[in-house]
């Protein structure tokens, strides 16, 4: 992890940082340092608006085939990575849900009678015969009361495992549909440039076999209250709605879509600052754009 | 037909084509294999050590070479920032 990472080494990989050519863990690593390092956070913003100007100044270029090999190998690798990191996740919370409860999660009181044999129990219930009246009725109640809650609580935890792992399932799922689709035999690969400030980087994924659309983009600025970022797919003749998304708190987007485009009309692929909800057509200039032509 | 999305600003239009000028031109001073290090992974989409691999050239070289054409083009689009910024 990132308490490993020098000052002086995460310094010197702000410029690749900037430009997004860290390997992911890399990243990660010089990410968290900068994320509690002032010094570091200023050098990053300077070097990401110079980002920015390359890539207004260069048109997108058309992508050789071993460049989107590699890149589609790199968001494998990542996603891939995730997969992993959720059937883990997955396979824990079902050995728990499988496994009967442990002692110490349901009925805590019960390890206090644990060892307890039929003669203490004779003896307390002859005990409380003798002290039955007001006092003794309540203490049971109480015990009876407590024992009730803790069981309780024991199903809702159990409840709550199940949901994770039906949420764990979907999350699965979802990573395999992701890696088809950045990996398939028809995928095209296109680059997003930007000029906006904090200098976000993206690029499309179209599976053209599933006409399957995947906008992975990171550093995306949280838009203002009220405003969402759309999707356009841009033919010479409309500006097709692809959806809405929001980028996460950390800027990374991950934003699928399924929409049917004959493979030479794509012109260009746009992403647009809109009101919530979204527009039927962009009514702001893109802040981030790839053309395909 | 659909509308156009912004309509075109010529002021815009030149300053964005004088921006892209100076950049260019920034970007052509680099010397070949910084300039090279740079393109593959910006517009590439590669890693340093996956742009090493495909160049031949050792991981520190890419790096160095990598951090020294940010730098120059850091320091030779400051004009550019400052411009944006008034």
């Amino acid at each position: 992890m990132s308490q490993g990472m020098t000052h002086e080494a995460a310094s010197e990989a702000l410029e690749a940082l900037a430009v997004d050519a860290l390997d992911a863990s890399e990243r990660a690593d010089v990410m968290a340092h900068v994320a509690g390092c002032a010094e570091c956070q200023r050098q990053l913003a300077a070097l990401e608006s110079t980002a920015s100007e390359l890539a207004l100044a260069v048109p997108p270029l058309p992508m050789a085939p071993v460049q989107r090999d590699r890149i589609k190998a790199r968001l494998l690798a990542r996603a891939g990575a995730d997969r992993a990191m959720a059937e883990r996740a997955f396979a824990d919370v079902r050995a728990e849900t499988s496994s009967p409860p442990r002692r110490s999660d349901v009925v805590p009181l019960r390890q206090s009678r644990r060892g307890m044999d039929a003669s203490t129990w004779m003896a307390m219930a002859a005990g409380l015969v003798a002290i039955v009246g007001m006092g003794g009725f309540m203490w049971m109640s109480r015990e009876r009361d407590a024992m009730r809650a803790s069981l309780q609580v024991a199903q809702a935890e159990r409840g709550a495992r199940v949901a994770a792992m039906d949420s764990l399932r979907a999350t699965l799922e979802e990573k395999d549909r992701m890696i088809a689709n950045l990996t398939g035999a028809q995928v095209a690969v296109m680059t997003l440039a930007s000029q906006s400030p904090t200098s976000p980087t993206g690029r499309m994924f179209w599976d053209q076999a599933h006409d399957a659309w995947t906008l992975v983009a990171h550093r995306v600025p949280m838009p203002k209250s009220g405003r969402t970022y759309q999707l356009w797919l841009v033919t010479p003749t409309a500006r097709i709605n692809a959806g809405t998304f929001m980028p996460k708190p950390d800027g990374e987007v991950m934003m699928r879509a399924t929409m049917a485009m004959p493979t030479d009309s794509l012109t260009a692929v746009a992403v647009t600052d809109e009101p919530m909800g979204g527009s039927l057509q962009p009514t702001t200039a893109p802040m981030m754009v790839a053309t395909t032509r | 037909m659909v509308e156009q999305a912004a309509p075109s600003d010529p002021g815009l239009d030149a300053e964005a084509s004088e921006r892209r000028r100076i950049v260019t031109a920034a970007l052509a001073e680099l010397p070949a294999e910084q300039r090279e290090a740079l393109e593959l992974g910006y517009y590439g989409g590669l890693s340093q050590s996956e742009i090493a691999e495909r160049t031949g050239q050792p991981l520190g070289t890419v790096k160095t070479r990598m951090r020294l054409a940010m730098q120059k083009l850091r320091s030779q689009l400051q004009i550019l920032r400052s411009e944006g910024g008034a």
